[in-house]
């Protein structure tokens, strides 16, 4: 039994400290907007945010981030009012959407941190998959919300 | 128009929850914000005592109207362009449309009441739209047929508009909802006429945002991965690595002794597929699969057991062989599939003949959801939620699984983390149903890891392609004769096609616009055991390849213009959108400027499903790269001129262009599934590689539509030309031809 802080609530969660989190949230806390698409931190899709910063739930060990203030898509706003969620609603950029959580939660961790990201920056820092190819929408709408983020 | 009315208590229906079954737990459920549909799209949203005026369309007193979806959301937006075109024709507002998917179970007790329930083709709007237009006009006359009942009027002075009935001469109005029900009774002596296009005032007008977005940026949207029910078990499979091997021997014991597993179940057992339809990939392939209370648990209990398998001969088969069978058999005669002229004899007086071979390899899907299916088998029925291109064919495999009949079987359509084609097959559906039948009935998640995923697809097939000309004094081809080689386009590792000719995958070859007295096309089948199937273009994917690549050294030893050649050789051709769309894509991206070494434009043209004149969806491409001397390609541009006749929603129809640019720029430049001893070799994205945000070319889309009676699709047509354009691009930058794919195998660099 571990207990992990998720989205500002404790839970105390019957897994092995080496389960990778992403299964911990997914099949034993309910939360399934934390998406599993590679299994090897190649894709993205799992990213969560630990301690604020974008991390790859599928290789991370549940047992690593007790303490740690961790953050699913589930909990980055109540009613999808996070900048990021709003342009991404804005210009109609989730296809079939599988890879979305994962793209909003690396690209609020990218504005938290640098809050108007070039496009360098963006091309560095946003190395998440997307197969139905929304890279042209998801840039777009990163500038949107940093646009509309107030610093 | 007259009408009359009957009481008829079944034709009201109380539209509420649960048509799966109500099993699921609360957990996902609730609109979001703004969305107006369910996190579980197989649920209808709250809609209170709504009167169903038909098996698409529930209108509710206070005016909410909630259209049923028969097709599969699988990022292509058919929860807002199928409820639009019914709209188009109910003229309703559509702030109140809700959706929710058409049901499967429905379908089978209703005399196929959905009709083509299956997705892909880019058929949705090609197939359903008559029959939604239908649907949504029928409806609409019966409102009006209620209202003009009650003001005792004549129904033709009634106006419908913006879900309210209007009687213009009298002032006085009724709101959809007011009539709903009486409107359910109502039965029309002869169904109404459709609007044509011209009469649109909603499809092809108004952007309009997609329906299903709300639930896609709050993780909320339940896909097949994340489908919750009380006493839920996740299964881990490992499938046979050869396909086709047989299963040996398996430590059962040492599975079941670690923490969470409840049992292993071993598939592929003699007769235990109960498959009747001898394609390959639906059968029961030879798997363990370990079941436990978490994922997590099964997979590492599966990753731990010692497996053996008996691969046969099997094991020592690989793509190079297979590739250098086909080439081989370019060398002979194959079945005929076009012949006009006598292009032989043309080429043998020829005193020059251009001779280039073209290959393309096998391809993964690469659906960024894995496989996964979950299903409950008890004695009367069968429940399976699942993210299926074809629910239809989830309840056929279903029910021949279980042995039930097929309205005994409910399928809950979840959301689709991608399909491509490769989630028609059913594979998953039979697995998932086995293994619930072995648990005693118990629910059963069976999740296929990344690495199978990748290793048990039904892939794009492989080609090879001998292209032959001859040209005229004035560089034009007097004869082209191809010669192609390869695996036929549907599943069927057994039976090679009829006549030894399969037209499907001479696709854009056999129906080629250009203009050739002497041309002729044969095709020899080659048998591997490497399952293939649907894949994003079946056929047109690869071949538009082969053909542009070809047309272009053409136009080099002729000494002319890439998009000058190709219009010549379009001269004659019955449909003039071919030759508009090169003309407007050449024009819009500067086709023919000077640029540095290092840098290149190329054209190229395709269609989808084929160069039928007037028809389907013609599209033009020119592609601008940049080669370094290192030989690094970046795509940087990719201008598309597309015709389709008529467009539903222009948003969702240029993210199409947009997504399919991403996936297939990824393809050219890296993706190659290889197999060696008889096994995938790739497994996941590190070795697999999809394109990523930073290789993104600029993507612009022009729509140069003919309209009239033309319906094309759009989520295939933006893998066709796109490929050619880019290689074609390639060898305008450097000098180098490519003439086969992916690009990563050739070296690309220049001094």
């Amino acid at each position: 039994m571990i207990t992990l802080n998720v989205n500002g609530k404790n839970y105390n969660v019957d897994v092995t400290p080496d389960t990778p989190l992403l299964w911990t949230l997914r099949d034993n806390m309910g939360m399934t907007g934390t998406k599993y698409g590679c299994g090897i931190s190649e894709c993205g899709a799992c990213t969560v945010h630990v301690n604020g910063q974008a991390k790859r739930s599928c290789v991370t060990p549940a047992g690593s981030v007790v303490g740690a203030q961790i953050t699913t898509i589930e909990g980055l706003s109540a009613d999808s009012s996070h900048p990021v969620q709003k342009a991404w609603i804005e210009l109609d950029v989730p296809q079939c959407g599988y890879c979305q959580s994962g793209m909003i939660m690396a690209t609020a961790a990218l504005l938290a941190r640098k809050p108007k990201p070039t496009d360098a920056d963006i091309d560095k820092t946003i190395t998440n998959i997307c197969r139905c190819g929304t890279y042209q929408r998801i840039r777009a709408a990163i500038h949107l919300a940093a646009k509309n983020t107030k610093s | 128009m007259t009408q009359h009315m009957e009481m008829n208590r079944r034709q009201f229906v109380v539209a509420t929850a649960a048509v799966g079954g109500g099993l699921a737990l609360g957990v996902g459920e609730g609109v979001a914000a703004t969305a107006n549909m369910m996190a579980e799209p197989w649920k209808a949203p709250p809609v209170v005592s709504g009167a169903e005026i038909n098996a698409w369309i529930v209108i509710a007193p206070d005016d909410t109207i909630l259209i049923r979806v028969g097709q599969a959301e699988m990022g292509q937006g058919v929860f807002t362009s199928m409820p639009m075109i019914v709209c188009e024709e109910l003229e309703c507002d559509w702030n109140k449309v809700k959706a929710e998917y058409a049901d499967a179970n429905r379908d089978a007790k209703e005399n196929n009441v959905y009709k083509r329930m299956g997705t892909g083709g880019s058929n949705s709007v090609r197939s359903s739209r008559e029959y939604l237009q239908q649907a949504g006009a029928s409806a609409r006359e019966r409102l009006k047929a209620a209202a003009a009942a009650q003001w005792n009027v004549p129904v033709a002075e009634i106006e419908a508009k913006d879900s309210k009935l209007t009687h213009k001469a009298s002032g006085r109005t009724l709101r959809y909802g007011e009539v709903a029900a009486r409107a359910a009774l109502v039965k029309l002596e002869k169904e109404p006429a459709l609007k044509t296009p011209d009469q649109y005032t909603f499809m092809g007008k108004a952007t309009v945002k997609r329906v299903d977005t709300p639930l896609k940026v709050d993780g909320s949207a339940v896909f097949g991965m994340d489908v919750k029910l009380p006493g839920l078990l996740y299964g881990a499979i490992k499938m046979a690595p050869v396909f086709g091997a047989k299963l040996k021997s398996f430590d059962a014991a040492g599975a079941k002794a670690r923490p969470g597993v409840v049992d292993v179940v071993e598939l592929g057992k003699e007769g235990q597929s109960k498959h009747t339809v001898p394609t390959y990939a639906s059968h029961l392939e030879a798997a363990v699969v370990v079941v436990a209370n978490s994922y997590w648990q099964a997979k590492t209990a599966l990753d731990a057991m010692n497996i053996e398998w008996d691969e046969g001969n099997l094991g020592k088969t690989s793509t190079d062989e297979y590739m250098k069978q086909a080439i081989a058999a370019l060398n002979k005669e194959g079945g005929v599939g076009r012949k006009d002229g006598d292009a032989p004899a043309a080429l043998k007086s020829a005193s020059k003949v251009h001779d280039f071979t073209y290959e393309t390899p096998w391809l993964e899907h690469a659906t960024m959801e894995p496989f996964n299916a979950t299903a409950q088998v008890r004695a009367d029925r069968v429940d399976v939620w699942v993210p299926t291109q074809n629910p239809q064919n989830a309840r056929l495999v279903a029910s021949q699984q279980a042995g039930v009949k097929e309205d005994q079987v409910y399928v809950s359509q979840t959301f689709l983390g991608g399909g491509f084609g490769r989630r028609t097959v059913g594979d998953d559906v039979r697995q998932a149903v086995e293994v619930s039948k072995a648990m005693g009935g118990k629910p059963v998640k069976v999740v296929w890891s990344r690495e199978e995923t990748t290793r048990h697809g039904t892939y794009r097939n492989f080609a090879a392609a001998r292209f032959q000309a001859a040209l005229g004094a004035d560089g034009m081809p007097t004869a082209m004769y191809i010669r192609y080689a390869g695996h036929s386009t549907p599943i069927q590792r057994q039976n090679p096609p009829k006549d030894n000719v399969d037209i499907g995958q001479l696709r854009l070859l056999v129906d080629s616009p250009y203009q050739i007295p002497n041309f002729q096309i044969e095709f020899t089948p080659i048998q591997t055991h490497i399952p293939s199937g649907a894949y994003r273009g079946p056929a047109a994917n690869q071949n538009a390849f082969k053909i542009e690549s070809f047309v272009d050294e053409l136009a080099v030893a002729a000494g002319k213009n890439p998009l000058e050649y190709r219009l010549k050789m379009l001269q004659g051709y019955k449909d003039p959108s071919a030759a508009r769309l090169l003309t407007e894509v050449a024009a819009k991206s500067g086709f023919g400027k000077k640029l540095p070494k290092g840098q290149g434009q190329g054209i190229a043209i395709g269609a989808w499903p084929n160069f039928t004149p007037n028809d389907g969806t013609f599209v033009a491409t020119v592609a601008t790269v940049d080669v370094s001397q290192g030989g690094e390609v970046k795509v940087e541009a990719v201008d598309i001129a597309y015709d389709m006749g008529n467009v539903v929603n222009f948003a969702d129809t240029t993210a199409q262009w947009e997504g399919a640019t991403a996936m297939g720029v990824g393809s050219t430049l890296y993706e190659e599934i290889t197999v060696r001893n008889g096994r995938v070799v790739e497994g996941n994205f590190d070795d697999y590689r999809i394109l990523r945000i930073d290789e993104m070319p600029k993507v612009t889309a022009y729509p140069v539509l003919s309209g009239g009676n033309r319906w094309g699709g759009v989520g295939e047509p933006g893998l066709v030309a796109l490929v050619p354009a880019i290689t074609n691009a390639i060898y305008a930058a450097t000098g180098k031809r490519i003439r086969s794919l992916p690009l990563k195998n050739h070296d690309l660099t220049w001094s």
